[in-house]
């Protein structure tokens, strides 16, 4: 990440507090049979039988002017709530929240735009729900329409857009309203990869312009880029706060550790396909970290170790052990054998166990495929081979890098 | 509620816009367009006009028949659109709701704010109407000395339709059901007030009081007095009437208010 993109470190204390949550609950009334007759309504009161689910639970907050904070959490964590009540949608059933400045949210791109209207005359309605008076409105326009790059279309209703004119549209005027402090939900997820990069950077000029914005997402990533601080939310509750990289990690390794435990009850799943004459059967396949232990999540760079056990019911001289890996569009990574490899087992018979080890695994984020398998030396004959029957996921940690390697490399400048 | 109606200051632009959007919307692909506001209460007028003149005489003593019928209608087609927009203005906008803050209140006085424009407008068309009718009839010359009463009534009858605007339109987000049951009830309070006939034909007694209560009966014949008989509204009607439209407001604004923070989880 280019310097220019890092907050210049000014002492925190001076800049005022904007955005302040004090012990703050959100209840939701989950109705399970919403007024089914008019009798029963009638007989029963108001309302049928609820239950009442706690979304936040004393929540107490400050964000100081000019920073850039991003709420993380699962789904149902509580994160999008607090954002709805920060912007005044939801009323909190306890506590207070204040703010101070010209607050935008853009929960939904171009949500009231109004399908029978022309381009033009939602950005004017768009633009005064979003809080821009008529003047400001006529002073951006041809930015906004330029940005949308939809001049050909602009007076044309939004019912005949398409869906990427549409969200182009909501965010050209989104992005225009220019206010004190900028709430964001989920939107850096929208649209296509240019369009992704139009947001980010326009956010970045924002936050260089010292506004105050608060991002709720699940791409951590950006989250850890944009952010200079992060609240991780649990169940309604705020697990941690602070500096963004170091929170984002720390709810990293807790969905880490959570995943691992899941995985650690169940027997790694056997989901591909089967075959071969059984002479040597291939009972049971781990993922291991390097302490042995068992794991299906790793980190990029992370030493990544897989002991297969076998069964080989009579002596089997020189089999030869694979292992191959698959993304989960079915691109086939990488594919090895001990032969390939060279090691050579003179002989097997009974129970044992081969260990497969990378030292330090290249691959990036995402979800992977691992095929065992045993065969005879000439490499025809199949003993025992589980097709993409292992699932292990990986997590790019603290590498920004996309695609499905990690290659290192190094940058220089020539003039 | 001061401080509120203070902070709509605030959002008088939005309100505008929204007002437009309602006045551009509802007319959009049409071929007459704006137009329909202006034909709609002509076009009823003349169906009363045909069906009270021709197959069911009843009113001797009316001299221009279809100038009595307009002044009842307009004020009551403003009073019924507004009621009926308003309904499901909230409902009707959840996407919004749930997605940008802005006071609530500003989609039914959007509403009532948009079918204003258009009455204000059937009300020039009707002083064309007049000039017309002046030619048979040399007592409608007089109509600009009660002009101005309209000063009066139509703030009136905003009031009160406001009122009950913004009522339903919050109550219409906890029960579905009033939405079926405003048409029912606008239909009921259309033939109980002296629309289509003359106030003089309703009984006296308990009745004639019970009938006088519903304040569409006292704002409506104000409207009757101003722009069909040419004389001033009885004061007694005039007072009830603003008594009323307040009453209705500050009711309904009320409601509208203590119901308005759970809008966005209920709609």
């Amino acid at each position: 990440m280019p310097d220019i993109w890092k907050k210049s470190t000014e002492p925190e204390g001076e800049k005022p507090t904007v955005i302040e949550a004090k012990g703050v609950w959100k209840e939701f009334k989950i109705y399970h049979e919403r007024n089914p007759s008019l009798k029963e309504t009638l007989l029963k009161g108001r309302r049928s039988a609820y239950e009442s689910f706690w979304a936040l639970k004393d929540v107490s907050l400050k964000i100081k002017q000019g920073t850039t904070v991003g709420f993380i959490g699962e789904n149902g964590s509580g994160k999008s709530t607090l954002l709805k009540l920060l912007t005044k949608i939801l009323r909190p059933n306890k506590g207070s929240i204040s703010m101070h400045g010209k607050v935008s949210a853009l929960l939904e791109l171009g949500a009231g735009f109004h399908p029978e209207l022309t381009g033009k005359e939602n950005i004017f309605l768009n633009g005064s729900i979003l809080g821009l008076s008529r003047k400001e409105i006529l002073e951006r326009l041809d930015e906004i329409i330029a940005f949308s790059e939809l001049e050909k279309f602009i007076d044309s209703p939004v019912k005949n857009y398409s869906s990427g004119m549409y969200v182009r549209l909501g965010f050209a005027v989104a992005i225009n309203v220019e206010p004190d402090i900028l709430l964001i939900d989920e939107i850096l997820a929208v649209g296509d990869e240019a369009f992704q990069r139009k947001c980010l950077n326009k956010l970045y000029d924002l936050k260089e312009q010292g506004k105050t914005i608060v991002i709720v997402s699940h791409a951590l990533d950006s989250i850890r880029n944009i952010c200079d601080e992060a609240i991780w939310l649990e169940h309604g509750e705020i697990k941690g706060s602070g500096r963004a990289p170091s929170v984002v990690d720390a709810y990293l390794d807790e969905v880490n550790r959570q995943e691992e435990a899941a995985a650690g009850e169940t027997d790694q799943p056997e989901t591909g396909s089967r075959w071969g004459s059984g002479e040597v059967k291939i009972t049971s396949v781990r993922f291991l970290d390097k302490e042995g232990q068992k794991k299906s999540l790793f980190i990029t760079g992370e030493p990544f170790l897989v002991e297969i056990d076998y069964e080989a019911k009579e002596e089997i001289s020189r089999p030869v052990f694979g292992v191959a890996i698959y993304s989960r569009d079915g691109t086939h990574i990488n594919g090895t054998n001990t032969k390939f490899d060279k090691t050579i087992f003179d002989k097997i018979k009974g129970w044992g166990t081969v260990r497969y080890e990378i030292k330090e695994l290249p691959l990036l984020k995402g979800s992977y495929a691992l095929s065992a398998v045993v065969y005879d030396y000439s490499c025809l004959h199949a003993f025992d081979h589980h097709e993409r029957g292992y699932l292990f996921n990986v997590s790019s940690g603290e590498i920004s890098d996309y695609g499905v390697f990690n290659i290192p490399c190094t940058w220089s400048l020539k003039e | 509620m001061i401080s509120q109606l203070k902070s709509l200051l605030n959002y008088k632009e939005l309100l505008l816009n929204f007002a437009k959007k309602e006045l551009k919307v509802k007319y959009k692909n049409s071929v007459l367009g704006f137009f329909w506001s202006l034909l709609n209460p002509i076009l009823m007028m003349l169906v009363f006009t045909f069906i009270f003149t021709f197959i069911f005489p009843r009113y001797p003593d009316i001299d221009v028949v279809p100038i009595f019928f307009l002044a009842g209608l307009l004020p009551w087609n403003f009073f019924n659109s507004s009621v009926v927009g308003a309904t499901t203005s909230i409902v009707g906008n959840s996407a919004l709701i749930k997605k940008v803050y802005f006071p609530r209140e500003l989609l039914p006085v959007s509403v009532t704010m948009a079918n204003l424009v258009n009455f204000t407008l059937e009300l020039l068309v009707f002083v064309g109407f007049f000039l017309v009718f002046a030619m048979f009839n040399s007592r409608f010359l007089d109509f600009y000395k009660y002009f101005p009463y309209l000063l009066l009534l139509v703030p009136i009858l905003f009031f009160f339709t406001l009122g009950l605007s913004l009522l339903v339109a919050a109550l219409n987000v906890y029960f579905r059901d009033i939405q079926h049951v405003v048409g029912i009830l606008l239909m009921v309070l259309f033939y109980s007030t002296p629309i289509i006939y003359p106030i003089s034909f309703v009984p006296g007694g308990k009745i004639g009081f019970l009938y006088r209560l519903n304040p569409m009966t006292t704002i409506v014949s104000s409207f009757k007095n101003a722009l069909f008989y040419l004389t001033s509204p009885s004061l007694n009607f005039v007072l009830y009437s603003a008594g009323s439209a307040i009453v209705m407001f500050l009711f309904g604004y009320y409601i509208f208010l203590r119901l308005e923070p759970e809008f966005a989880e209920e709609v």
